[in-house]
Formats: structure tokens, sequence, C-alpha cells
């Protein structure tokens, strides 16, 4: 399937869902990370055609793997300025184009004098995060390993998860290491997605569904490209981000408030450092994940649609599945992964040189 | 309704090349914009860049952009398009009332670039088109043969649309390629492509640029009037593609400008990567009570004309500065909106050099 047929589905099914037709939207953003993934210069033409862009306005944004909510909130600002009463939203990746692997696509994303030359993989750059992660709360790997778990089993009840697998700690710890202390079961996989969904002014969205969510708040943050110089056990652009979106949705005691979490899962560690910074507590995630209050029928739900390590990672696409989630969570349609009394919820994704956090709160 | 101003604007002058980074170039930019607008980089909310990857030679380009511009741990995004797209969106976020003070950037380094064209054939379909090894000189040419065959133009049309540019860019000290040349001279150029000859192409230059919009009037350089933006028929492989016609014009402008209101664009502001791109723009405008082949052949769009075209120098006469290029007309226009001849006018830019797709927005004095 080409990038173009992903699209057109994602948004076929879309617009099928909310009863309207591609002459009913007002205009059409979308979201793909690195062009080198399609080997398209401005590859973000490649979605005029499928998602019944023409003569609409149409514009990709880009922010690494923080796209997909960084879409979303891009999404909001058409709507919330005033010029537009329905916009979809798109986001794509098609990662297997790459061979044999989009991974050495990835090092092009590094500072080409200082970085490329001493040929860096993600993975040794995680490594690196991960083990200071670890190492401030004094975290073991079996304890981050449940987070593999749990998302895989959630990933299960998903139609559209590619790695739902009942899976234990012993599992992960005996998948094989790839940089130490990521094992092979700790990262997420390489995937091609499309997700699209369908945004709305307040009195466009009563005539759609009798069930809109409202997005309640947005926060967007971008720290410096040299990532060698922060401190890697917390990500504070993804705490500030958070902080935005909280102020704009009245929230101040995000975990009290807040009915469902989804942030962004790409790594098993990632989930407790970014969920740290979404509570604004470092060091708290672990604690909450030890207690069980992770799973979905825990007290704080945190990625129950199995996130990118048990749904997927087609990397811009990720972070707007996790807002589709959020959609389905509460307007009450997440099926087998429905998380009782969701009311409120966050998603978050991540990016770039490790270094943007894009948040969005929604409402029921 | 919140009301959008332009606060202040920077540039670098457009050259062949400059001997610094972009991240250099950038920063003298936004140093410019800063002193201009006179406010402190501490109040700046929010910054929209506009970039694409294959210019660029990375990927990700959002995350080269913060530490230059005084945008480290705000509020950051990226528009691939081309920059006048990256302006609307800045000012999209101003209108939701939650941002007082967006920057936009944006900055082409054509200079680093070795193989411009095969980065542009990269544009299109990788089956079908891609091996044919179109070069976009001659995508151009058939649509400025497509535009004259169907509007009864002259190639030396194109020339005269040149000369005009070249000429006007000798009054501004931005423009890499003022000259004082005439329609014969170009007419004597070699073709690129036919109808289109060398002077009808614009230069890449190296260039940075920076606007901040904001809500708040008290050192406003213009007024943002209105926005639009919109793709026409561009298809990859070609199929849809309909040569020698914009159709994202009319769409983008009917949402900037009420047709009612159009008298309040005095002169046009439009990036022309090709000579024929500024014709097949403004034939779609509606902003011109006339024919415009005829206007151009009678003068209308000169530099003193009834409706100047360009008078910065386009692209053709300053340089063309890739996807910087829609934010470059924007700081002209404002340049030229101070000099207190004209009240307002329209910023038109496409989306690259194949692209049917682009952005207007109307400005007026501040």
């Amino acid at each position: 399937m080409t990038s173009e047929e992903m699209v057109f589905e994602a948004v076929r099914k879309c617009l099928d869902d909310a009863g309207l037709d591609a002459g009913d939207v007002d205009a059409v953003v979308c979201g793909s990370a690195p062009d080198a993934f399609d080997g398209y210069h401005h590859k973000g033409l490649v979605a005029v055609e499928p998602s019944g862009a023409f003569a609409k306005p149409f514009s990709r944004v880009f922010v690494g793997g923080g796209t997909g909510v960084g879409v979303t909130i891009s999404g909001w600002w058409h709507i919330a300025s005033g010029l537009f009463d329905k916009v979809l939203v798109v986001a794509w990746e098609k990662m297997s184009h790459p061979y044999p692997h989009a991974q050495p696509l990835f090092r092009s994303i590094f500072e080409p004098i200082l970085e490329q030359p001493l040929g860096p993989n993600l993975i040794w750059i995680f490594a690196l995060e991960m083990r200071r992660y670890m190492e401030r709360h004094r975290l073991d790997k079996e304890l981050i390993a449940r987070v593999a778990v749990k998302n895989k089993a959630n990933a299960m009840d998903h139609p559209y998860a590619q790695l739902g697998a009942k899976i234990t700690v012993d599992d992960v710890l005996k998948s094989p290491v790839l940089v130490w202390p990521v094992h092979r079961l700790d990262i997420s996989p390489t995937s091609d997605g499309a997700v699209a969904l369908l945004f709305a002014s307040e009195h466009e969205a009563k005539k759609i569904t009798d069930t809109p969510v409202w997005v309640d708040g947005v926060g967007a943050c971008l720290d410096s490209q040299y990532w060698t110089n922060r401190d890697l056990s917390y990500p504070y652009y993804v705490y500030l981000a958070a902080q935005q979106a909280y102020k704009m949705a009245g929230i101040t005691n995000p975990l009290k408030e807040i009915d469902v979490f989804e942030p962004y899962d790409p790594f098993t560690y990632k989930e407790l450092h970014h969920l740290d910074a979404l509570l604004g507590k470092p060091g708290l995630a672990p604690q909450l994940l030890k207690e069980g209050q992770l799973e979905r029928d825990g007290d704080h739900p945190t990625s129950p649609s199995g996130g990118l390590l048990g749904v997927g990672n087609p990397i811009a696409a990720a972070g707007l599945m996790k807002v589709a989630e959020l959609y389905w969570q509460l307007s009450g349609r997440a099926g087998k992964r429905q998380v009782p009394n969701a009311y409120v919820g966050v998603a978050q994704a991540w990016g770039d040189l490790m270094q943007v956090g894009q948040v969005v709160v929604c409402r029921a | 309704m919140t009301e959008v101003y332009v606060a202040g604007v920077g540039e670098i002058p457009c050259k062949p090349s400059y001997p610094q980074d972009f991240r250099e170039m950038l920063f003298k930019a936004f140093k410019n914009c800063l002193e201009d607008s006179g406010i402190d980089v501490s109040e700046i909310d929010a910054v929209v860049a506009s970039g694409l990857d294959f210019f660029e030679g990375v990927s990700i380009t959002d995350s080269y952009t913060p530490d230059q511009v005084g945008g480290r741990l705000k509020f950051n995004t990226l528009v691939t398009n081309d920059s006048l797209n990256a302006f609307i969106h800045g000012y999209m976020l101003i209108k939701t009332g939650w941002f007082k003070n967006v920057l936009v950037t944006a900055y082409a380094k054509a200079s680093n670039i070795l193989n411009y064209g095969e980065i542009v054939l990269n544009t299109w379909d990788p089956h079908l088109i891609r091996p044919l090894l179109i070069h976009h000189f001659s995508m151009a040419a058939l649509d400025a043969q497509a535009f004259l065959s169907r509007r009864r133009g002259e190639p030396r049309d194109l020339s005269i649309v040149a000369a005009k540019n070249i000429r006007n860019a000798q009054r501004n000290s931005a423009a890499a390629y003022g000259a004082d040349t005439d329609i014969e001279k170009i007419e004597s150029d070699e073709f690129v492509s036919e109808p289109l000859r060398r002077s009808h192409v614009a230069r890449l230059c190296d260039y940075a640029s920076v606007v901040l919009l904001s809500s708040d009037n008290r050192s406003a350089k213009a007024v943002v009037k209105g926005v639009g933006f919109a793709h026409g028929s561009h298809s990859s492989d070609l199929s849809e593609r309909v040569f020698g016609k914009f159709a994202w014009v009319r769409p983008a402008v009917s949402q900037a400008l009420p047709s009612s209101s159009r008298r309040v664009v005095e002169f046009v502001e439009v990036s022309e990567p090709f000579a024929s791109t500024e014709l097949m723009v403004l034939d779609e405008l509606g902003v011109y009570d006339g024919d415009v082949l005829k206007g151009v052949r009678g003068g209308d769009f000169m530099f003193d004309g009834a409706l100047p075209i360009n008078p910065s120098g386009g692209c053709i006469g300053m340089g063309y500065p890739l996807n910087a290029a829609g934010l470059q007309r924007v700081v002209q226009a404002v340049k030229l909106l101070r000099m207190g001849r004209w009240r307002g006018c329209l910023v038109a830019s496409v989306d690259g050099e194949v692209v049917d797709g682009g952005s207007i927005v109307v400005l007026s004095a501040g």
C-alpha cells in the first residue's frame, strides 16, 4: 500500500464515521515525519489528493516524532482562530519504504558537523537517556519492563494493533540487549500507519455528533538543539508543554483531574519519563506503575490503547493515534479498551532531537 | 475580534552565498527584527518556522530553529510549505487569542545545495515521472507555453516581466541581482527551456528573514487584513495537473480579500521563480481591471504604473530563496508600505517552482 492509499483509507474512515464528504471539509492539515522516509521532496504534497484537498487550504506541520499531537494542535488553531469550521487532520508514516531498515535515515536528524560524523544511532541515544533516568530514580529493569507487558496486553484489544501480545517481564529481560539497558522488547516497532480526525467548531460539532470530544487545552514546547546540554532524566520541555495545556484547560492537579493518560511510549522508559512530566513530579510514574495504578483498570489508566509499544509506532501518525484513542475513550466508543468514567484525557507526543513536547487535553 | 499586526521585520540581504552557517544568518535577521519591533526576546510567545528537509540536508529541520531566534523552551512549530503559509499559521495562532507575539522565521542556504534540480525532481512520483528526469525548468516551460497559448501571449511578455523586476531591484538594497537591463538584452538570452530564457528564471540565493506578528498595535508596521491559502491540481504523477493555470489562486484570494475590497490593493508582491509565474498568478488574482497581458505591455505593472507588481524586484531581481520566498515578499511589502507611497498591498507566494499551491496575505499600512 502506498502512502497515498494509507492516507485515503484513514480519511475515508474518518469522514464516514462523521457522516461527511470531502466536500464538507473547509481545510486540511497533515503531518508526516522526515521526507526521507517516503523519499519525496516536500512530501506533504502526497496527501493533497487522497485527503480531498483540491482547491482547499492545505498545510503540513512537522515537529518530528511530536508531529501526531502537533498536527492536532494545528487543527485546533485552524478552528480556534475562527477561520474554519471543519478541519480534517491527517497524519501518516510509511516506514517500510527504507531498505533494509529506517534506522540509517534517522541519522540524518543529527547535526551534520558535530554529530553525524560519529554515526549516531537512535538506540544509543535512548540508552543514554534510559540509563540516566534509571540512575536518578534508582529504578531496575524489572520494573520498567512492566510497561511493555502492560501496553502489549492492552493492545490485544485494539483492532489496529501491530504487536499486541501476552508477554512477561522475563520475556522482556531475556530479549536481546541492543544497547544496554535497552532490550529489544523495550522498543516499539517500525510501522506503517495513517490516522485521520475531524475537528469542528462548537456549533458544527454538535450537528455532526451527539458525543463530541472537546479540545480543552494545547501546549507545545521546543528545547535547544544541543541535547547533550540538558538533564536527560527529566523532559522539562514536556512539562512546560503540559503546563500550557493545563492552564488553558483549567487543570491544576493532573493526577486527580485526568482520567486517561496517553503519553508517548516509543520505549518502555519513555512512558514513565513522559508521565513524570505530565504529572509534574519526577519519579512519580514508576511508583504508580509499581502499585499497578497505570493498568487499564487502575486508578490512573495509562496507554489503555496499547500505546506505541503495542499498537505500533508510525512516527508522525503515532501521536495522532493517541489522540484518536482519547476520542474513542471519552466518547465511550473504546469497546474492550474502555476505561470506566473517562471524562478527561491527555495525549502527548515527543520528538526531534529529544527536545519537543506536544500535549493536548480533551474532555468528554 | 483580535487584529493581527506586523510589529517588526528583519532580514539579511540576498546574496549568491554567505560564508556563515544558516543559524548565524537567521540570528542576524532575528536581531534586525527585534530592533525593528522594539520588543524584548522574553515577550515572544511562539515561533513558527518554515523549512523543507531536502533543502536543509537534515531531517526534522525545526530542531535547528529555536536557539538563534529566542525560541528555546517556547511554543514552536514548523510548517513545511512556503513561508507565506507559515506566516498565515502565525496569524492563526494570534487569532486564537492565546498568543500575543508570534515570530515567523525562514531562511535559505541555497549555496549549500549541490544538486538542486535533483531535489526538485524528487517532488514527483518515483515510478512514473522521476525516471523521465524532467528538469523543473522544463516543467515551468510547459506551464509558460500553455499559459501564453491560452491567453494569446507572446514569449516577449516574459521578458517584459523579467526586465521590470531586474530594474526594480536596483532600488532595493536587499536584492542580489538588480541591474540596468532592458527587454532587448533579455530577449537575446539563451533559452533554458523554450519559451523560458535565462533571465526569466530567478537565480537562487542565500537569505534569511524574520517577521514578528502581534496582537498589540503599539509598534505596528502593517496590519494583516486578510489571509488565504489553497492547493490546486498538484498531483505527484501529473495526472491531474492543468498546465498553464494556477487553480490555487482563486480560492485563496477569495478567502483573503472580498471581491468588493480589491481596490485596497495598490501594489502586489508575488514570488516568481519564473517570469511566467508572476503572470499566471496575476491572471487569476482579479486585482487588475483589464487584460493582464495588455497591462504588462502597457507598463501598468511598472514601479510607477497603475498597479505595480513586484516593485521590490521580486525573486528575479532579488534572488529566489526557496521556501523563504514568501516571507521575503512580506518583508519587502512592509518596507514598501513604510515608504508612505502606498496604503495597501497583496502578497502572494507559490509553494515552490512546480507546485499548484500557494498563499495570499493582504496588508495595509500600520
